[in-house]
């Protein structure tokens, strides 16, 4: 298919891709894409911030031992690494040991107002940017903005990866089997080369290859109905991908982690082979509406670890070494304060998490002593009475400027309503 | 002409103009008429929803005129667009409030234009377009207009499936099979009445009922507890310390192992016996709601039962486990027989209500003291009234703003939803967040009491508060629609249209009328739903028999025609489940890995295992726990998977149709492996090509279900691939031994005909006995073979084949 076909096609199936564009350059089928890369982390159920990365501890020992305070350690307690502050060691040591770990790459924005309390309303403004149904994931935006053919430019595991059409979703599977999908005409990919045989000769393969597409192509001209039409286009785009799998076999690890560390080991292999843009991983366990502390202790420890995992196993290779942007946020935030099952319910004030090439090592944001937020100066990003509420919006309009894509057709088809371009990223 | 008479007759066959453009269409000063400018029959309900809802009461009305807002005691609520049914709704409301006048004349005209006092102001101009579509209203409701079913005149350009292709696609999408040559000839005499028997037929087989299963678990999601992983009988609540024992998921524990059982369960060991005991039990367990449906279905029960059925149902084993035993079954050893039954016995105290009350579904819709069964009275108006609650609450939520004292009951931005489920949450206070029934327990005071709507649960039923919700929800006109939402999502892979909202968004007009266009289907099929005594069977019928299932394609090219148009035809993706039966159904045989007999696109149930396949995930399925939606639409990944079932398929069964003799054959009754297309000199030979040609037209037919001639331009490309694909084979074949590319006068190793496949995945390869000489087949010397295997896999992975 010439380019001018291909860029036709991909506009009937609602791909944003434009000739003449720096974009259109990325999305030809047969060109890796290089990065920067985006892992997304997704704490499933709605983390606690103040037991992560905006702590409010307990005025006195007293309020600890008779109140109800806002968490069960000492606002003095509290640790500071670099910029940041999080709760004491002894109360959440998995919080303690990341940050102490990544205080020189991290960016923490604090205060965000998420405007909502319900599960799936919350996973879909931290991760679109809006409360309105059936926008893509950022994740899903910058896969179908630079490489939406590759064949598993947008990964997920979970969380929201609502695509919204611009790029195909997928699912990864286990080693054993993606190798087996990366060669669907070799009779047994495990064999050694020379042993491999094929069910048709190359030859055969050409032809059948030829003939479909050309069948497919004469379909979906003469197709009206526009749901069809798009269906079949939708085939044709995840066909033109196909190839670019098999480079995905040479970085696949023999025996990946279990969790989120394995997750992330088969995203990065794929990131390597140039055939995925972006991988949305999921944790769960943060809907704690009972005994809050011990599952956010449980559930951040584990998220935690496997970013930092993740992060690690990145710089490993040369391919992401400095070239994965990471990101970590929840579906909200937890209520001040506890309920009478020690649980903390839904509160709408969050934060975000974020690692990576072009990613300042800096604090925005703040919250009173009661997680309420702060107004911000949409210049300075500096606290001010009367100030500006940062919201996922805001955040989201600047992640789209750093990776590059806020200029791109598909930002302009999934607008974000805050049209302040806040200086989060510098 | 003028333009706007033009583009109103170009609209007129949808009979969807919309309000926002209906002076542009020529309503304007049509008024009370029977018809729109293009002559095409405009209902009173249609009039409703396009002049007078979309641009005028969901514009200007509602923001005051709900549960929670500024004229919430007005007596005059409006639903949005997130209730099932909201528009029949909101036309009674608005019907209720027209009747009532004063000095002759309607308050629904007085009010807005605030000729009496109007908390809102002036909303609406006397003697403006919108004054004037209001009168038109009201002339309507004096002189009602039906115009019966004008479903023709609305889809007068879609080129529908004919009888018989919608009857092979409804075989495959129900039954998992093709049409049998009588149920065809059925259909091609009789036309419809031939399509509804061939659905009654279907609808009888268990293929369905396990498809209603999975359709009914995308929503549930309870066969999270029935894979290997995280099973049933691991989270059905035991004995607990001091406490009553409630049920003995691991009763399995303590039988004894005596030959007899062993011999009646199929088992080989006691280990092996252990482990069917505990899958069968498992299944039971967790499967406990979706067979409750199947058997409501079954049976031909009223749908309704599904909420109201004072019962359950259990299999031999899961009766064990909940301590039941007063119920016979035909054959005690079989996992798939379900009998109606109760806890604790007939007669006994457990308040059952349908699905409501399966403890599978109560444990994987848990609740915990703070969110006191919310989540599970949100699950209620989901699943059984259409209603997404959460889309009413998705306002912007600024918490620094609620300071009332218990917002849910006091604060608006919280009553918007908890005026509607604090009473349905209520209503399943008797069980814990175990799912186990706790009767006697106490609601929470600073609740709302148990109840739906605006009723309350009576005194004397506070303990079975369950099983009088389950009567009310199973009353209100939006469970027959919210039925009708969940099968159209099942069997096309549609999620049901949302109303679009905003009217002066870009392509408003157009998305309107496609969401109409559908709304008035769902309708019409929740009607004859009710009409038929809630027999679910209808539903499917009525989805089937509907635009949504039948379009295949369109006579225009007119673009804002086909935006309306944008929702027709299935176009699904066939997900994996569906796909493993369509491919046994059409080759003959499995999708499955050779090394081990696991099929590659389903959940497997053997042995004590129940995991799902290698490929079941990528391909789109759902693991219903952390993977609870399909993906819908093909990937690389994806289409790389369909790749190599085409070629493994095409690998295995057509070099075994060759084996076979010609009348028992699926594939090939017209040529045999000798039958080429050229001589050796390169000239055509005449009655083989015609064989090939032949041959090529009913494979169209058999595996695509296309009707092709002998000398369609399709055909000819699938000849010319043939030839193609047999040349090379000849010109593989013709180099010197040894010579790079030199092609094998064999097929290749695993195609070959030795065993008898069923032999082979029973008892294993090297234990399966060979077949007699003459059914066997290595040797492929005219290449023929091989080129016949790359025509079916060319189909096999065919868009037409791949999606449905």
């Amino acid at each position: 298919m010439d380019r001018r076909d291909f860029i036709k096609l991909a506009g009937s199936v609602g791909l944003g891709v434009v000739a003449g564009s720096s974009i259109a350059g990325h999305a030809r089928s047969d060109e890796a894409f290089k990065g920067p890369y985006w892992m997304m982390f997704n704490a499933s159920g709605g983390w606690d911030v103040t037991s992560l990365c905006d702590p409010k501890g307990a005025i006195s020992a007293t309020e600890l031992d008779t109140g109800n305070p806002m968490n069960q350690y000492l606002a003095s307690e509290i640790e500071t690494h670099g910029l940041f502050k999080c709760p004491p060691a002894a109360a959440f040591p998995g919080v303690s040991a990341f940050f102490a770990k990544h205080k020189s790459q991290l960016m923490v924005i604090n205060g965000i107002d998420f405007a909502t309390n319900s599960h799936d309303a919350g996973s879909r403004i931290a991760w679109s940017g809006t409360l309105t149904e059936n926008k893509p994931a950022f994740a899903a935006l910058v896969a179908g903005a630079y490489a939406p053919t590759q064949p598993m430019s947008f990964i997920t595991y979970g969380g929201y990866d609502i695509s919204a059409g611009v790029v195909a979703v997928t699912r990864a599977g286990s080693p054993d089997t993606l190798r087996k999908i990366a060669f669907p005409s070799i009779i047994d990919p495990s064999k050694p080369v020379e042993e491999q045989e094929g069910f048709h000769t190359q030859g055969a393969q050409d032809i059948l290859t030829k003939f479909r597409d050309e069948r497919l192509m004469e379909m979906q001209a003469k197709q009206q109905l526009p749901r069809l039409n798009q269906k079949l286009g939708l085939l044709y785009m995840a066909r033109t991908g196909q190839n670019q799998l098999k480079k995905l076999v040479d970085y696949l690890p023999d025996d990946p982690a279990d969790g989120l560390l394995g997750q992330a080991q088969i995203a990065i292999a794929a990131m390597r082979a140039g055939v995925c843009v972006a991988a949305n991983l999921n944790s769960g366990g943060f809907d704690t509406h009972g005994n809050n502390d011990q599952g956010q202790n449980n559930a951040l420890t584990n998220l935690l670890e496997g970013l930092s995992a993740a992060y690690e196993e990145a710089q490993l290779y040369q391919e992401t070494e400095n070239n994965v942007r990471f990101m970590a946020a929840g579906d909200f935030g937890r209520t001040p304060r506890y309920n009478m099952g020690n649980g903390k319910d839904h509160w709408s004030i969050s934060s975000m998490l974020m690692m990576g090439p072009g990613i300042p090592n800096k604090l925005v944001g703040q919250t009173d002593e009661e997680h309420n937020p702060m107004g911000i100066n949409p210049q300075t990003l500096e606290a001010q009475e009367n100030g500006m509420r940062l919201t996922p919006g805001h955040v989201h309009r600047a992640l789209r400027k750093l990776a590059g894509i806020d200029t791109n057709p598909l930002s302009a088809k999934f607008p974000l309503k805050e049209p302040e371009d806040m200086p989060i990223f510098g | 002409m003028p333009r706007t008479n033009q583009l109103a007759k170009h609209l007129a066959p949808a009979g969807i103009i919309i309000a926002s453009a209906a002076a542009a269409l020529g309503f304007t000063g049509c008024g009370g008429e029977d018809t729109d400018a293009g002559g095409t029959c405009v209902s009173t309900e249609q009039y409703f929803a396009e002049r007078v809802w979309a641009p005028i009461l969901s514009q200007k009305c509602i923001a005051c005129h709900n549960l929670t807002g500024a004229a919430k005691d007005s007596g005059f609520l409006l639903d949005n667009s997130s209730v099932a049914g909201f528009l029949d709704k909101n036309l009674k409301t608005v019907r209720e409030v027209a009747s009532l006048k004063r000095d002759g004349e309607s308050l629904i005209l007085l009010k807005p234009t605030n000729t009496i006092t109007h908390g809102g102001g002036v909303q609406i101009a006397k003697g403006g377009s919108e004054y004037a579509a209001m009168k038109g209203l009201l002339a309507r409701f004096d002189n009602p207009v039906d115009c019966g079913d004008n479903s023709a005149a609305a889809f007068g350009d879609v080129e529908m499936a004919g009888w018989s292709l919608t009857g092979r696609k409804a075989a495959l999408a129900l039954g998992g099979r093709l049409p049998t040559t009588e149920e065809t000839a059925s259909i091609d005499a009789d036309g419809e009445a031939g399509l509804d028997a061939l659905l009654g037929t279907l609808m009888d087989e268990q293929v369905f009922y396990e498809r209603l299963k999975q359709i009914y678990n995308d929503q549930f999601l309870t066969d999270q507890y029935l894979v290997t992983d995280d099973s049933a009988l691991e989270v059905l609540p035991d004995a607990m310390d001091g406490e009553q024992a409630y049920y003995n998921p691991f009763w399995f524990d303590n039988v004894a192992y005596d030959s007899s059982l062993m011999e009646k369960m199929g088992a080989r060991s006691p280990g092996e016996l252990r482990g069917k005991l505990q899958l069968a039990t498992r299944m039971g367990v967790a499967r406990e709601p979706l067979e409750l449906i199947a058997y409501v279905v079954k049976n031909n029960l009223p749908f309704t039962d599904i909420l109201t059925a004072p019962y359950t149902v259990v299999n031999p084993f899961s009766a064990k486990a909940y301590g039941i035993t007063d119920v016979q079954f035909t054959n005690d050893a079989d996992p798939n027989e379900y009998q109606k039954a109760y806890f604790g016995g007939y007669g006994g105290n457990y308040p059952h209500a349908g699905v409501l009350t399966s403890p599978i579904m109560l444990v994987r819709h848990p609740t915990t003291p703070t969110n006191v069964n919310r989540h599970r009275a949100r699950m209620v108006f989901q699943w059984f009234l259409g209603t997404d609650i959460l889309k009413t609450a998705e306002q912007p939520l600024d918490p620094t703003k609620i300071t009332d004292f218990n917002p849910t009951m006091n604060n608006a931005a919280c009553t918007v939803c908890h005026a509607q489920i604090d009473g349905t949450a209520g209503a399943f206070h008797s069980f814990d967040d175990v799912g186990r029934f706790m009767p006697g327990d106490k609601w929470n005071d600073n609740m709302r009491p148990p109840g739906f709507g605006n009723e309350v649960v009576p005194y004397d039923e506070f303990d079975t508060s369950i099983q009088w919700l389950a009567q009310k929800v199973s009353q209100d006109p939006r469970f027959a629609l919210a039925a009708v939402y969940i099968m159209f999502e099942g069997i096309t892979g549609q999620k049901p249209l949302i109303a679009p909202k905003d009217a002066k968004a870009a392509g408003f007009t157009e998305e309107f009328a496609s969401y109409l266009a559908q709304y008035h289907t769902f309708n019409t099929i929740a009607k004859q739903f009710e009409a038929s005594n809630y027999n679910l069977k209808t539903v499917v019928a009525g989805i089937v028999k509907s635009a949504y299932f039948r379009a295949v394609n369109a006579s225009t090219s007119d673009e804002t025609r086909k935006a309306q148009l944008a929702n027709l035809g299935t176009g699904q993706w066939v997900i994996p489940e569906q796909l493993h039966r369509k491919i046994l159904a059409i080759t003959g045989y499995p999708f499955e890995d050779t090394f081990n007999g696991q099929p590659q696109f389903t959940i497997s149930l053997r042995g004590e295992n129940a995991d799902p396949g290698d490929y079941f995930i990528l391909y789109g399925g759902v693991d219903s726990k952390d993977v609870t939606s399909r993906t819908r639409d093909p990937n690389g990944v994806m289409a790389n998977i369909a790749d190599r079932m085409a070629n493994e398929m095409a690998c295995i069964s057509v070099p075994r149709d060759f084996a076979l003799s010609q009348d028992k054959r699926k594939y090939f009754p017209f040529v045999d492996p000798t039958f080429a297309p050229k001589d050796a000199n390169g000239f055509e030979v005449v009655p083989a090509v015609a064989a090939i040609k032949q041959n090529i037209q009913y494979l169209h037919k058999y595996i695509l279900g296309e009707d092709l001639a002998l000398d369609s331009a399709e055909l000819d490309r699938t000849y010319r691939m043939f030839v193609e694909l047999w040349d090379d084979g000849q010109k593989g074949m013709a180099l010197a031994d040894g010579e790079p590319g030199k092609y094998s006068s064999q097929l290749p190793g695993p195609c070959q005909v030795t065993k008898d496949y069923w032999q082979v995945t029973s008892f294993g390869y090297d234990n399966a006995p060979d077949l007699p000489a003459d059914k066997q087949m290595h040797e492929d010397g005219d290449y023929t073979v091989r080129a016949w295997m790359g025509v079916v896999t060319y189909m096999l992975s065919d868009a037409k084949f791949l999606y449905e």
